[in-house]
This record gives structure tokens, C-alpha cells and sequence, in this order.
């Protein structure tokens, strides 16, 4: 039956062939039922049926082939930095490589991070697109900075959005009826959008600062993880916990 | 007849369905022309699940990235510190072991960076001409000719050659244990944060 030749054209992919059949095949079908019996009235309208049921089946294969995943590299973190322990500060950083994708050229990268007391900083990267109008390339990072407040510990969150597109590209009627939620791993599906998102990155302390630091302070009696310990290069990437211990070179105990 | 229809009506159920599972996953594009609608299949591999299975050459260059091209003094300052805590790991994980003398820790950090400057001055010569392709076809996104096509696999080929070519150098730029350390930090930190979407035919 040609409903079937049909649905074998849509599995093969053949788009733009198939789609712009479909009218002609039923153009031709109504030209050779002009009497017709009541059972061949049915069987006509199921046969109708199964062009509308094909079409719909089209349109879906149209719309999944066009939000098939892109070649992109995310990556995210988080550290310390500033020398100096007035000065020190947390770093978010997002970077999003767009892998020199075809279609998806335009790549984005958002970092945000909130403190426990709610201080938040969002930063975006500059956007590249192709050269002749920004002269970037096809990469984007994003940095977020919040300061080390003494007076603000506790777990921080860091959440990153890396987006891998293309802005101008008219795909929006078909972006309005794209399903969310394309993949199941922390991954959110936005539009013809590349969408990466980790809602919240939330910080799991594993080390601890030994008893043995000279100038224990207040922030030693913290139950709860340690932000790292300053000028002893600990691996807390990733990590964003309360308090400090400070002023040593001594080795800490890491877990 | 009615039978006829409704097999055919079942059968045509099961192509749709088919058809959409396949794609909601990904679609294999056909070989030559490659048109705005059938792209190549593509896998994500999110690297907090299998780490093991982001190669070597991604996860350099993100952080290649992360550290190249840091032009004011404030950038430069966080860079360096992210490259410190990445070497500073074998401390750590020894508390026997003496700290690394400074001078020594500095020298590794500047050898990290040289590193990654070489990386994105080779690097970016392929950026400029993976986007001058892109930007043939933008906005209309026309079928990508064959030829373009090859071009930009070629691109990624090249790339990937330059970042293994450079890794290989790591251990006659930076310290013996520097070199460990930073071997450690790409297989037990960075590998768990990237998420990698790739054609793995080009792989």
C-alpha cells in the first residue's frame, strides 16, 4: 500500500521528498473513487486517515531530526584565588567549545554564584559568532567572582548555562512545539538551543583542616567542610564550603 | 478489506513509532550532502558518569582554554591560581611529603601556561577557519557541500593532532611531579565535569 511506501520513505529520511508528495497522491487517489460503495466510503476515509496519520508522522520525524544533539564541550568549575587573605575570592567558571559544529556556531557560556547568605554574581561570556562581525572565535567562558566574607559561610551554589546555536537561523515554528526535557541527565532541552544546564551545583566538602594549625579561630569550630586552607594548594575544586583555616603552610588532611 | 486497513493502519503505527523514537535520539545523516535536517548521529557522554569515557585531547583542551588568552593582570591571577590548586593535589595526598618549593611550583605554572598559549596560537588559525565556513552558510544554512563538509572534519582532526602533539610535550615542560599532578587532575577532576556531545565518526 503506499501508506506503508510512505512510512519506509520516512524512515529512510527522505524529508523533503515525501512531505512534498502527499498532496498529489491524495489529488490523484480522489480521481478514481467517483462512485463508490458505503464500504468503499470507509475505506477511503481510513485510507484518508492514514495520509493525515502519515503527515503527522512526517512532521514529528521533521521536527526530532532538527533538535538531534550538536558536537559541543561544556565544562565547569570552581576555586580559590587572591594571594592575599583579605582579598581571596571564589571563581565559577563556565566554558562552552563548540567543536567546530556547522549550524550551531554560536556558543554561550553563563556562570552564576550564590552564596549562603544569598550575595549572587552572574556572568556572561561575550557571545562569538563567526569573525567578519566580532572577530571571536567559536568558544565562550564565562567567570563568576564572589569575595570570601568571613561573615557569610556555608555552602555556596554554583550553576553554569552553556548554550551552543544559531541566533538567526528561522527554525522558530518548529522550536514552539519541541519537547522539553530531550535528555534525561541533567539535561534540559530549550528551542533549537543547545541547552546544557546544571541546576545546582551543590558543594560536598571533603577535607578538613588538622588541629594542628597555629592560629585556630572561630571558624575551626565549624561543623561542616572547609573552604580549603590558604597557601597549602588543596585540590577543593569544585567545592565551596564554610569556613577557613588560615595563616599556615602546614600540611592539611585531606579525605 | 476492513482487515487490510487495520493492518495496514497497525503497521503504520509501528513505523511512526519507529520513526519517532529513532528521531528523538538522533538521525543518521546520509553520506555525501549533508542538508539542514539530517545531521550526523551524536552521543553525550556526561563525564560525572564516565569519566573514562572523555578522551584525553577534550579534556586538555578545555583546559587549555580555561588558561590561554588571559590578557589583564586580574585574569591572569585567577588562572594562575586554578593552574596552583590543580598541581598542589600531591601534597595533599601525602602528608610526609615535603611541599613543592615555590620557585618550583611557579616554574610548573608558567610551563602550563606556555603550554596552553601554544595550544591556542595554533588553535585558534583553525578557529578562524572553522568559522569562516560557518559563516558561508549563515543564516540561510543551506546543505553543507561535501566538500565543507570534509573541511571542517579536517579542522577537528588537525586540532585534536595539535592538543595530542602538546600533552605529549607535558613532560618536558613541567616537573616530574607537576606533570603527575596535573595527570591526576585531568583523570580525577576535570574528566567528571565536562559533558562532551560528538560525532563519533570523527573520533
Amino acid at each position: 500500500m503506499p501508506e506503508v511506501t510512505h512510512a519506509t520513505e520516512m524512515l529512510s529520511i527522505n524529508h523533503e521528498d515525501t512531505f512534498l508528495t502527499t498532496p498529489g497522491k491524495r489529488g490523484n487517489m480522489k480521481t478514481n473513487t467517483y462512485v463508490q460503495s458505503t464500504r468503499r466510503n470507509q475505506s477511503r476515509a481510513a485510507v484518508v486517515s492514514l495520509y493525515i496519520f502519515s503527515a503527522i508522522s512526517l512532521i514529528g520525524l521533521y521536527i526530532g531530526s532538527s533538535i538531534s544533539v550538536q558536537a559541543v564541550t561544556t565544562y565547569h568549575d570552581v576555586w580559590l584565588a587572591g594571594d592575599d587573605e583579605e582579598s581571596q575570592y571564589i571563581v565559577g567558571c563556565a566554558i562552552t567549545d563548540g567543536d567546530y559544529d556547522w549550524e550551531y556556531h554560536h556558543t554561550r557560556a553563563e556562570a552564576t554564584l550564590v552564596s549562603t547568605a544569598g550575595r549572587t554574581e552572574t556572568q556572561f561570556s561575550e557571545d562569538t559568532e563567526y569573525p567578519q562581525q566580532t572577530g571571536l572565535y567559536p568558544y565562550a567562558l564565562a567567570e563568576a567572582i564572589l569575595t570570601v566574607d568571613e561573615n557569610d559561610v556555608g555552602d555556596y551554589h554554583f550553576e553554569t548555562l552553556h548554550t551552543s546555536t544559531c541566533p538567526i537561523a528561522n527554525f522558530a515554528s518548529v522550536n514552539s512545539i519541541l519537547p522539553v526535557a530531550l535528555f534525561s541527565q541533567g539535561y534540559a532541552y530549550n528551542g533549537f538551543d543547545q541547552l546544557f544546564q546544571e541546576h545546582v551545583y551543590k558543594v560536598n566538602c571533603i577535607g578538613s583542616c588538622t588541629a594542628s594549625y597555629p592560629r585556630q579561630r572561630r571558624y575551626n569550630q565549624y561543623r561542616g567542610p572547609f573552604l580549603g586552607c590558604v597557601g597549602i594548594s588543596v585540590n577543593f575544586f569544585g567545592r565551596i564550603c564554610a569556613g577557613r583555616c588560615r595563616g599556615s603552610d602546614l600540611p592539611v588532611s585531606c579525605v | 478489506m476492513k482487515r487490510k486497513v487495520f493492518i495496514a493502519c497497525l503497521l503504520l503505527l509501528v513505523f511512526a513509532s519507529i520513526a519517532a523514537t529513532t528521531s528523538m535520539k538522533a538521525v543518521k545523516a546520509p553520506r555525501g550532502v549533508m542538508s539542514p535536517f539530517a545531521q550526523p548521529e551524536r552521543t553525550t557522554i556526561d563525564g560525572k558518569l564516565k569519566p573514562e569515557k572523555i578522551p584525553d585531547h577534550i579534556a586538555y583542551s578545555a583546559l587549555f582554554r580555561l588558561i590561554a588568552k588571559r590578557d589583564t593582570e586580574a585574569e591572569k591571577q585567577r588562572g594562575r591560581a586554578y593552574i596552583r590548586q590543580a598541581l598542589g593535589c600531591t601534597a595533599c595526598s601525602n602528608q610526609s611529603k615535603p611541599d613543592k618549593s615555590r620557585e618550583s611550583e611557579e616554574a610548573d605554572i608558567d610551563a602550563l601556561i606556555a603550554a596552553a598559549e601554544d595550544f591556542n596560537q595554533q588553535v585558534s588559525i583553525l578557529d578562524s577557519r572553522a568559522v569562516n565556513i560557518q559563516a558561508r552558510y549563515h543564516p540561510e544554512h543551506a546543505p553543507l557541500s561535501p566538500e565543507d563538509q570534509k573541511q571542517l572534519k579536517l579542522l577537528k582532526n588537525e586540532k585534536k593532532a595539535i592538543v595530542t602533539s602538546i600533552i605529549d610535550s607535558l613532560p618536558r615542560r613541567l616537573t616530574a611531579e607537576g606533570f603527575l599532578s596535573l595527570k591526576r587532575h585531568i583523570k580525577d577532576h576535570m574528566k567528571h565535569r565536562i559533558k562532551w556531545s560528538t560525532d563519533q565518526e570523527t573520533e
